[in-house]
């Protein structure tokens, strides 16, 4: 598993919103972004950062307290120790009390053209 | 945009792929509390690629090569064009190569042990297993490959579909290998495989319990799976493993007595 050094989250919010700011969980420790534009409420886009500076066991984003979150979409872009950032596009989901979502993508595999 | 459904790719025993379609729950406050109490769970969203990663119908023929990440003995070509639709040809030697021209010449190519054609992907295994090797044997495959489109000869001899089990009959095969040999064996560490899904002659398979992320699993999964599967089934052709080995909750070297690994 790669160092994660930092990455940057868009998410877009479907119909269902949330009013508070939705948080993460780095290997098990809460977490909360930071730098943080927009927000998570319905049909709004959220931008956050952290930089986390450790080695990716679990990487996950938290389901609201109460009631149901719809994610449109979600983009992340990894800055990942040794290598050139890369961004992955997750496609919509729904999120509630008791689910979370997995926000850990491997870094590609190099491909070259023969 | 095109979507890659990561259908088989989970976070563990609790994780799933969902999507918004998939999930009924109600949106009312009051069962949302309720779940608050309910374990969590993780699921995966499936990957958004770019057009660009999608099968074209360019007439240029274009292949990528990628050396997999786990095993550096094995090299993946994806072609933008079709090779063997439906289906996969698995070929340990030259020698089981009779059906495949473009398979024999790549055997050509020193250190070669097996080709898997697979719809638009031709995958390689050669000896040694130095990544950083690959790059001029993988060049030199590609001109094999790209040579052998152009000839319009077929990589496949149509006739060799012919030959195949039906669907049923092979996923009966397996299933018994799976419960009178395989699992019963790998049980003792706590794990089992799980067929997944099956195509023709195609394969998905998932480990779990504690081969999923276990050390070992590379060496059970081809030592142990695929030499029981080919045995039951020799027209078999790709067996894929779809196990996210990264998500093991329980993996066998973690329950090793003495902190051994």
């Amino acid at each position: 598993m790669p160092r994660l050094e930092s990455f940057t989250i868009k998410l877009k919010t479907g119909e269902n919103g949330r009013g508070d700011i939705p948080s993460f969980v780095f290997n098990g420790i809460p977490c909360q972004f930071e730098q943080v534009n927009g927000s998570a409420q319905s049909g709004e886009v959220m931008e956050g950062f952290f930089s986390p500076r450790s080695f990716t066991h679990s990487f996950i984003l938290r389901g609201p307290e109460s009631g149901v979150w719809d994610i449109e979409s979600t983009e992340v872009t990894y800055q990942v120790a040794g290598q050139e950032p890369y961004s992955v596009k997750f496609d919509g989901v729904q999120l509630d009390p008791s689910t979370d979502l997995n926000l850990w993508h491997e870094p590609p595999s190099e491909e070259f053209d023969v | 945009m095109s979507k890659l459904f990561s259908k088989f790719f989970d976070d563990g025993e609790h994780g799933e792929t969902a999507s918004k379609a998939e999930k009924t729950d109600s949106n009312s406050k009051e069962e949302a509390g309720a779940q608050a109490k309910a374990p969590r769970r993780v699921i995966t969203a499936p990957v958004i690629t770019s057009d660009a990663d999608a099968p074209s119908t360019d007439e240029e023929i274009r292949i990528k090569a990628r050396v997999d990440d786990f095993d550096f003995a094995q090299c993946s070509f994806c072609v933008n064009q079709m090779l063997l639709p439906d289906y996969s040809a698995w070929m340990p030697g030259a020698e089981s190569a009779q059906a495949s021209p473009l398979a024999q010449k790549i055997f050509q190519e020193d250190g070669v042990v097996s080709v898997l054609i697979h719809e638009a992907e031709v995958i390689v295994e050669r000896h040694d297993y130095i990544r950083d090797q690959w790059k001029p044997l993988a060049r030199r495959i590609g001109q094999i490959i790209r040579e052998h489109l152009k000839s319009g000869e077929p990589a496949i001899d149509p006739e060799f579909v012919k030959g195949i089990p039906p669907e049923n009959e092979i996923k009966q095969k397996l299933d018994s290998v799976l419960e009178n040999e395989l699992n019963p064996g790998i049980a003792a560490h706590g794990g089992f495989i799980e067929l997944l899904d099956i195509k023709n002659n195609t394969i998905w398979i998932k480990m779990g319990g504690g081969c999923q992320g276990c050390a070992a699993s590379r060496i059970t999964l081809k030592q142990g799976v695929h030499a029981a599967f080919r045995a039951a089934v020799p027209e078999l052709g790709g067996i894929f493993d779809s196990t996210n080995h990264a998500a093991g909750t329980n993996p066998f070297f973690a329950s090793l007595p003495g902190g051994m690994m």
